[in-house]
């Protein structure tokens, strides 16, 4: 081990099938799975991408133009699934670096990801949309395209902490030397993010807590920093007015369904309009402007009403597959790391889905919050294609299920 | 709880090692125990789905249906109005209107100002409208544009300002039997003549569609099962002839114009089965702009005004008389040198005469001879005849709003009746009553109901209804009577006596002339110098094709008065017209006295 010059002895890029420990091919039945369900979502996303863009008025611009909202998703869920092929057939252990190297990539992809999120508040350099400013112009201004850095925190925030629990295993059982580090890189995520996405901000401390709760970080250190959390939490909402309104709009979506509560309200009626079997596919009255963002946070919505609860079950039902892929994978991985990479993964997709389930139901407060790979949106299905392939790639090197209670392992 | 095992070097060094990793329960605990938390909350996403469903469904589905749907009503053609030869009085027509959506409009000065500068309205009127209660989404700001504003309207495509058809009733004929007819309110509910009478056949039925909506109002599908389509009204076919309608509604006019008379009214009809031909109600109104005129004008009064008739009264009770064989032909009647006391009454002629036949009683419309007729006859056999020409009782006519005259019930006679009557004084009589009394005379004694409703036809031209009576009009005069009186009488009217003026050259006119004095409105009496000057005629005396009555009222006594002097030219006229016309062959009449009229084919 000593002699090996980097901590883990692995071709750094193979496209080569993964052999197990006795030189058999590898089961990659998870690897696969995980795949299949994202191309189905991706696939499920592009339709209803082309179904919410039916518009009375015809689009300025021709059919097929860059610039028709379906094209552009389609063409982002081909590079999201590209991504995600190619962080699957990438070792995912190659994100720890070399040990006392300087190229330590989950540290530069957070270092990147936080510059980017910092840049995107400077005025002149963030761009605002519908009141927000969140996005950096990217490329070509023609192509009129732009980069979300909240998003690619996501995926940088889970493969630094699983790389922190890694390398500093130990020490994590210290309040100062483990814990405080942690949930002062999350603290800096969340709160960079938060002061323009609230919504991603709550995604991002919710999955560094599980994280961290799943590592070995002691829980009565976790409790104690749920105070300062929650007193930046009521900063964040004190930050935007906005946002306290929505989150008291959710309470009232029947009396006040004209004002805070029309999102909500708007959104049961789509659910309700269409029934168990829907109006059919492209049948959506409630996507012609009742509905706001018919595209992005409320395209579950819209699948309701198109395609019924039945419809809905069938989307939550591939994100429960998926989240029960990523138990399966979180049992057989082969070491911590991935362990930690594919909890932070599969969580995190899984949270997302869960509150955009939830906040078009009516069960959660509306936020900012898309539903993954469905939802229209360039950086998000980019940047979480990356993540389900680093879910798939522990896939592709599983062991033997992991023994969950103490008993049984030894 | 190591989650490595730590290497000697150091620390720093903290190699993990992949195979076989000590059992590290906690990791795989916790992340499981996390992910299948959120397998419960995916379950539970799906029961808040069903529940939403269950518990809210019906009630949100509703609210939807509301949200999403509009019942748009789909106008029905109101029927139009076509005399008897399919020429339009009345049809309906759409027309272009401007209307904005306050709510949705971006840009409104500048839309008000586009608005403004198309339809030539000043443009603060419009700026208040755009800018006024944005809830109420349909403002209209103005009507009545040309094909050209409303092509300008559409191109210069405001977000919020639309353009809406609206049906609007015109009156190709103008005033043409206005106040046969009748008028439209703006709401498109007939409210006088014809077109209240037959409201609920020319109505039509209004349908609707049901229209899905997006957020900005527009509509974009039809809603399943929500159209019915409109059922147009149907249309009247009248006996009235336009072009007669014209022609003698400008001899009228001429007529009232010459003699600066107050009103006129005139009734042409077919004294054969009672098609009104033409109803004259000098003055007139446009039904297009109703409003500008006082609403008396709105009445027909051919029907709804009954006035005493004077002379032209008398060939009915001469007719009386001839069938009660209380009188012959050329029995002469002393007239009394033009003043005779009856008991305590003194009656005048207007022209002295000393002993006349019975017929130039009539001829020279000698009052002091046919109070002597009424006499012979007595009350009871008056009052009988005067019934049985329809007088007192409605005519029938296919016409609200008509009046049964008046006709005092026989016990409220008493000797001045006697004496009155015959010369058509104590009873008030329509137009209408009059004609189809004369009628009675020209088509040998039969009474005719008179009609102004042919028929109803649908769009195709289909006979919906036809209003023809199979039954011939009862007989109230032997024919023989009715032919001497129209013959030996009538004729002699305009050959030689008060009617000259009406006689044509050739046809036979037969006809009487009459000049009533017009009651005072708020206290027994009449009024000084003023009349009702009329003359009632038909023509050709052989075979009677029209009867014309005019009656002028209140012409310039110090220019004419006499009903020979200023209706019977205008009867002549009408006649002369409607003759031919109608291609009623010509012939002469016998050689007369009196001027004759050249009929101008």
């Amino acid at each position: 081990m000593a002699s090996s010059p980097t901590i883990l002895d692995v071709p750094r890029l193979t496209s080569e099938p993964v052999r197990a420990a006795d030189g058999s091919p590898a089961d990659t039945s998870l690897h696969d799975g995980v795949l299949c369900i994202v191309v189905g979502l991706l696939g499920i996303g592009v339709v209803m991408g082309f179904s919410t863009a039916a518009q009375l008025t015809p689009p300025r611009t021709g059919a097929f133009s860059w610039f028709t909202p379906p094209i552009r998703q389609t063409a982002f869920s081909a590079l999201a699934l590209i991504a995600m092929v190619l962080t699957s057939r990438m070792d995912y252990r190659r994100l720890l670096g070399r040990t006392g190297g300087v190229f330590l990539p989950h540290v530069w992809l957070l270092i990147i990801a936080v510059g980017l999120a910092g840049a995107v508040l400077v005025p002149g350099v963030g761009m605002e949309r519908n009141g927000a400013q969140r996005w950096l112009p990217l490329g070509p201004g023609a192509l009129g395209m732009s980069f979300q850095p909240s998003e690619m925190m996501k995926p940088a925030l889970v493969v630094f902490l699983a790389a922190y629990a890694v390398r500093h295993g130990p020490r994590l059982q210290s309040f100062f030397g483990g814990a405080v580090p942690a949930l002062l890189v999350i603290g800096l995520c969340v709160g960079l993010v938060g002061i323009e996405d609230f919504g991603t901000a709550a995604l991002l401390g919710v999955v560094g807590g599980a994280m961290l709760w799943s590592c070995g970080v002691r829980r009565s250190h976790l409790v104690a920093a749920a105070v300062p959390a929650l007193a930046g939490l009521g900063f964040l909402l004190w930050l935007k007015p906005y946002r306290l309104q929505r989150l008291m709009g959710f309470l009232t979506v029947w009396e006040d369904r004209q004002g805070a509560g029309y999102h909500a309200f708007q959104s049961m009626l789509s659910i309700a309009s269409g029934g168990w079997t829907g109006r059919g596919l492209g049948c959506s009255v409630q996507k012609y402007g009742y509905l706001p963002e018919a595209r992005t946070d409320f395209v579950f919505a819209v699948l309701c009403e198109e395609l019924g609860i039945i419809g809905g079950a069938c989307v939550i039902l591939l994100f429960t597959a998926l989240v029960w892929q990523t138990i399966r994978i979180v049992r057989r991985a082969p070491d911590e790391f991935g362990r930690l990479i594919a909890l932070g993964a599969g969580f995190t997709i899984g949270v997302q889905a869960a509150i955009n389930v939830g906040v078009v139901t009516v069960f959660l407060p509306t936020k900012g919050i898309s539903l993954p790979f469905v939802s229209a949106g360039g950086s998000s299905t980019v940047f979480l294609g990356f993540l389900a392939g680093l879910l798939a790639s522990v896939g592709r090197r599983t062991g033997p299920p992991q023994p969950l209670f103490a008993q049984e392992a030894t | 709880m190591a989650l490595f095992e730590p290497t000697t070097e150091s620390p720093r060094e903290n190699v993990p090692s992949i195979a076989p990793p000590p059992p590290p329960p906690r990791a795989a605990r916790a992340g499981v125990g996390i992910l299948a938390l959120l397998i419960a909350a995916f379950v539970v996403s799906f029961g808040r789905l069903a529940y939403i469903h269950a518990q809210h469904g019906p009630q949100l589905d509703r609210i939807a249906q509301r949200q999403h749907r509009s019942v748009i009503p789909i106008p029905a053609r109101r029927g139009s109005i076509a005399d008897a030869r399919g020429r339009i009085l009345a049809g309906t027509r759409l027309r272009p209107g401007v209307f904005a959506d306050p709510k949705v409009i971006e840009d409104k000065q500048q839309a008000a100002r586009i608005v403004a500068d198309v339809v030539g309205q000043p443009l603060e009127e419009v700026l208040a409208d755009v800018t006024g209660d944005e809830n109420r989404r349909f403002v209209i700001l103005s009507r009545d544009l040309t094909d050209e504003q409303a092509a300008r309207i559409r191109d210069a495509d405001i977000h919020g300002v639309g353009l809406f058809d609206e049906p609007y009733r015109v009156h190709p004929m103008t005033t043409n039997a206005a106040a046969l007819i009748g008028f439209v309110a703006p709401d498109g509910h007939g409210v006088s003549g014809l077109e209240h009478q037959y409201e609920s056949w020319l109505r039509g039925q209004d349908g609707f569609k049901t229209v899905v909506r997006d957020a900005g109002r527009r509509a974009f599908w039809l809603s399943g099962a929500g159209y019915q389509p409109p059922r147009d009204g149907l249309n009247l076919v009248l006996t009235i002839d336009a072009v007669i309608q014209e022609h003698a509604e400008r001899a009228i006019a001429r007529a009232v114009e010459q003699y600066q008379a107050e009103s006129a009214v005139a009734v042409v009809m077919r004294p054969g089965n009672g098609d009104i031909l033409a109803i004259v109600n000098h003055p007139g109104f446009d039904p297009q702009n109703f409003r500008d005129y006082a609403p008396s004008r709105y009445r027909n009064r051919a029907v709804a005004d009954a006035h005493e008739p004077g002379s032209i009264f008398k060939p009915y009770v001469a007719a009386a008389a001839l069938c009660e064989r209380v009188v012959r032909l050329d029995e002469m009647i002393d007239c009394h040198n033009g003043l005779w006391r009856d008991g305590a009454r003194r009656l005048h002629d207007h022209v002295p005469h000393g002993l006349l036949s019975f017929t130039d009683v009539v001829v020279k419309s000698s009052n002091i001879g046919m109070a002597q007729i009424g006499k012979r006859l007595g009350n009871t056999r008056l009052h009988r005849y005067i019934t049985a020409f329809g007088f007192g009782s409605r005519t029938g006519v296919d016409l609200e709003g008509e009046t049964s005259g008046i006709v005092q019930p026989l016990h409220r006679w008493n000797d001045f009746s006697t004496t009155s009557l015959p010369m058509g004084h104590e009873i008030a009589a329509t137009p209408l009553q009059l004609v189809r009394g004369f009628a009675a005379l020209a088509n040998g004694g039969r009474l005719v109901t008179p009609r102004v409703v042919r028929a109803i036809v649908d769009d195709a031209g289909r006979v919906i209804r036809e209003f023809e009576s199979d039954e011939p009009p009862p007989r109230i005069l032997p024919e023989s009577i009715a032919a001497t009186v129209k013959d030996r009488m009538l004729t002699d009217v305009v050959l030689r006596g008060t009617g000259r003026n009406a006689a044509l050259a050739e046809y036979q006119v037969f006809g009487k002339t009459g000049t009533a004095q017009v009651p005072l409105k708020d206290r027994p009496g009449y009024e000084p110098r003023a009349y009702y000057s009329s003359f009632i005629a038909g023509a050709p005396a052989e075979a009677p094709q029209v009867v014309v009555l005019v009656s002028i009222c209140k012409p310039n006594a110090s220019i004419g008065y006499l009903g020979g002097r200023v209706a019977a030219p205008v009867v002549g006229e009408i006649l002369g017209h409607t003759l031919a016309y109608l291609n009623v062959p010509p012939s002469p009449p016998r050689p007369s006295t009196g001027s004759i009229r050249q009929v101008s084919h």
